[in-house]
């Protein structure tokens, strides 16, 4: 499961600061993957039950 | 409680399931191999928890502890894997992490992770410039390189937590 993530050569000043905004900018990349790939919302379909449209 | 079911979007890594107030989550492990500075047999194992909600109605929604059975069933299925580690991060930056960390700790212990093979280990960060939050590891028990694990923890914090 490795990513374009780099292992840190320097570490950053505020670790914490660091993993809450990498938090927050996972989160917006998940809402934006889910506007854009139909395949998820096909999943959501599937979860409900519901055929496909 | 039954969890909502859930499926792996294998293509993103996303775990994802809909409440019946229509919050859809999306759930993600991200690889996180770049924080601890560690052996690569732990380093590439720990993966950040990150908990989205994707898409929810307007208004207020009603409190809903089927959600945190599915996270706990959606756990469980990625420590699958045994060598899996879990970071979670509570975000204190609007002054609510302590109550967010109570809140982490009760989900722990209500579901009783513990006793389903599962060890928590918790480390306070207080930084120089004056932000405090809590991180916390989760592991399986059966982890070999348990002892390794905490040490890396301690580590991260002996760097992070001196005064600069």
């Amino acid at each position: 499961m490795r990513t374009t993530e780099q292992k840190l050569t320097e570490p950053p000043k505020s670790l914490g600061r660091w993993l809450m905004e990498s938090k927050r900018q996972s989160q917006k990349e998940m809402q934006e993957v889910y506007k854009k790939n139909p395949k998820i919302k096909e999943i959501f379909e599937k979860l409900e039950g519901k055929p496909k449209q | 409680m039954e969890a909502y079911p859930f499926q792996l979007f294998p293509e993103e890594h996303f775990y994802l399931f809909k409440t019946r107030y229509n919050i859809r989550y999306a759930i993600r492990f991200k690889p996180s191999f770049y924080v601890l500075d560690a052996d690569p047999v732990i380093a590439d194992n720990v993966y950040e928890l990150v908990i989205a909600q994707i898409e929810k109605p307007e208004g207020s929604i009603p409190p809903d502890e089927r959600i945190l059975y599915t996270i706990a069933a959606i756990a469980e299925d990625f420590f699958k894997k045994a060598e899996n580690i879990a970071i979670y991060v509570c975000d204190d930056s609007d002054g609510k992490g302590k109550a967010r960390k109570r809140k982490f700790d009760g989900w722990f212990h209500y579901l009783n992770f513990e006793g389903r093979g599962f060890i928590k280990i918790d480390q306070g960060f207080h930084e120089a410039d004056g932000f405090s939050y809590s991180a916390s590891l989760i592991f399986k028990s059966e982890n070999r390189m348990k002892i390794q694990i905490i040490t890396a923890l301690d580590d991260l914090a002996a760097k992070y937590n001196q005064p600069k």
